[in-house]
């Protein structure tokens, strides 16, 4: 059933925390797949198991995890099978990710040029370094001389644009964007998604979304999964789902979006 | 900043009491501090003999700087068998955790549960005296507290967000460490080294004291076990700028380890 206009797809995952008595089943069961040039969202409160999700598509959730069950295909390979050397070929290459706080996700020792050369060096070793970091930064709307700046120099905002520039390096064809404006404040917020949205279209990028923010679903997904508790609770193309809710727990996501005028 | 600047003398007396040794050592030569001239038996500190004298007429002064030299070559030997050990395997059990982990922490439990002392002797004993065992016996029991802070703050270092996107990217776990970790757990390292350095220095003293360390060489610690005979009759000299010169340079290190500390640690920054 690999339809072959999807990406990645992803049938039954599970994915557990401890055992016995303790077991935590993070994620139970998760179906979904991701079209060429789409964007997902994936939403539900902190710990439904959305995270993990996004990080199991690389075998990238935290040691004490195990994989369960079920299975990623990934251009024709189930990524949970792979070994960790192939797993490293496709991190970075194939699958991008952008993590929750900017401010953290670089490490502070190093240059922004830096931090994006390497994952140049990493995966497309034939290219122009210098020239390639000045381009991606243009690409997200850095001046080029940001390059020499260390994490600290920055602003939040600044940081998430340098984020994407690196995950984009090597122009992977799926972007897993991890909550990637819940630290930022507002204006910056719209920035980001702004050129997300730019860029899904520019580049035909792929876009994993995970959010509990459903202002970015109705802006940005074209299709939504909700989750809770592990589990997909509610499925659809984003305006059908965020206009018309079937499930119990989506209609009180839905009503707990704040408002500027509240319905009386 | 004194500390910084006795530091500075230290290190240029090693360099000096080095180069003399070597140019004596080439022209095969008795160097003047290991000159023996019975005339001049416990002279005490004048114009002439700064410090004075000991028991061979030898003078104390340039024999405490051959003695700088000495306590330099062990500090810093001992420090680069101590340290690349217990960076790796701190890095390694701290990063891989699980087995690796209980195999370090078992490794290093074996070696902090022997006396450091004994161990020591007993590599020298190996070794043969001087200062081959020294370096070893020192080098080979100290790794156990750099590994075991290393390993903590790799611990630490491991769970932040950007080993994670690190782990993203499609590094290898060698270059996460080596790379990424590594250069976050610096100032560790630094100040570890400021302060093993004295240890190292004052252990080795005590061996010489002892007779197992430093043969022919005029090493601090023989010099203070030569002087302590005759301290009695009177010639405090020797014992009283030997310690002095000890005292000084453990001193001077531990305070400029506190304040690399100070100016290196991030925590403390902020």
């Amino acid at each position: 059933m690999t339809d072959s206009k999807s990406i990645i797809e992803v049938k039954d995952l599970r994915v557990h925390f401890g055992r016995g008595d303790d077991l935590v089943k993070a994620v139970d069961g998760v179906s979904f797949s991701i079209l060429h040039g789409e964007t997902l969202a994936l939403v539900g409160e902190s710990g439904s198991g959305k995270s993990i999700s996004a990080l199991s598509l690389t075998k990238l959730a935290p040691r004490q995890a195990t994989y369960a069950g079920g299975e990623v295909m990934f251009g024709g390979q189930d990524m949970l099978t792979l070994p960790d050397a192939d797993l490293r070929k496709i991190r970075g290459r194939r699958i991008s990710y952008i993590f929750q706080e900017p401010m953290v996700s670089f490490n502070p020792v190093f240059t922004i040029g830096w931090q994006i050369e390497e994952a140049l060096t990493l995966h497309r070793k034939e290219v122009d370094r210098k020239a390639e970091v000045a381009r991606l930064l243009d690409l997200v709307h850095l001046p080029a001389r940001l390059t020499r700046a260390f994490p600290h120099e920055m602003s939040g905002g600044q940081l998430q644009r340098c984020m994407i520039a690196m995950a984009l390096a090597c122009s992977p064809e799926l972007l897993v964007a991890d909550e990637p404006t819940t630290a930022l404040d507002v204006t910056v917020q719209r920035e980001i998604l702004n050129l997300l949205k730019e860029l899904s279209e520019k580049v035909g990028l792929s876009i994993l979304m995970i959010t509990h923010n459903l202002g970015i679903v109705s802006d940005l997904a074209d299709r939504v999964c909700v989750m809770q508790k592990g589990k997909i609770v509610e499925e659809g193309e984003t305006r059908q789902v965020l206009d018309a809710p079937q499930h119990a727990y989506t209609k009180q996501l839905m009503a707990a979006v704040p408002r500027l005028r509240p319905k009386k | 900043m004194l500390c910084l600047g006795l530091v500075a003398v230290f290190t240029l007396l090693a360099v000096y009491g080095e180069i003399v040794y070597q140019v004596h050592e080439f022209r095969d030569i008795t160097p003047a501090y290991q000159k023996t001239n019975l005339d001049l038996q416990f002279q005490p500190p004048s114009s002439g003999h700064w410090m004075g004298t000991d028991g061979l007429g030898r003078d104390v002064m340039s024999r405490l700087i051959q003695g700088v030299s000495i306590a330099y070559k062990v500090g810093i030997i001992t420090s680069l068998i101590a340290i690349p050990i217990g960076v790796f395997f701190g890095c390694i059990a701290g990063y891989f955790g699980g087995k690796v982990d209980d195999f370090v922490v078992w490794l290093y439990s074996t070696f902090a549960s022997m006396p450091g002392l004994l161990f020591i002797l007993a590599i020298a004993m190996v070794v043969g005296k001087g200062l081959l065992g020294i370096y070893l016996g020192i080098g080979l029991t100290t790794w156990v507290g750099i590994c075991r802070l290393i390993r903590g703050e790799v611990m630490k270092h491991k769970e932040q967000t950007y080993v994670q996107a690190a782990q993203a990217l499609g590094l290898g776990s060698g270059r996460i460490i080596f790379r990424h970790i590594l250069p976050n757990v610096m100032h560790v390292i630094i100040v570890t080294f400021t302060l093993r350095f004295p240890a190292a220095v004052g252990t080795e003293v005590f061996l010489s004291f002892l007779g197992i360390g430093v043969q022919d060489q005029p090493s601090w610690g023989l010099m203070i076990n030569n002087a302590r005979m005759r301290l009695w009759q009177g010639v405090w000299w020797e014992m009283t700028f030997v310690t002095l010169a000890v005292f000084l340079l453990v001193l001077a290190f531990n305070l400029l380890g506190d304040a690399l500390r100070d100016a290196l640690d991030p925590r403390l920054n902020d």
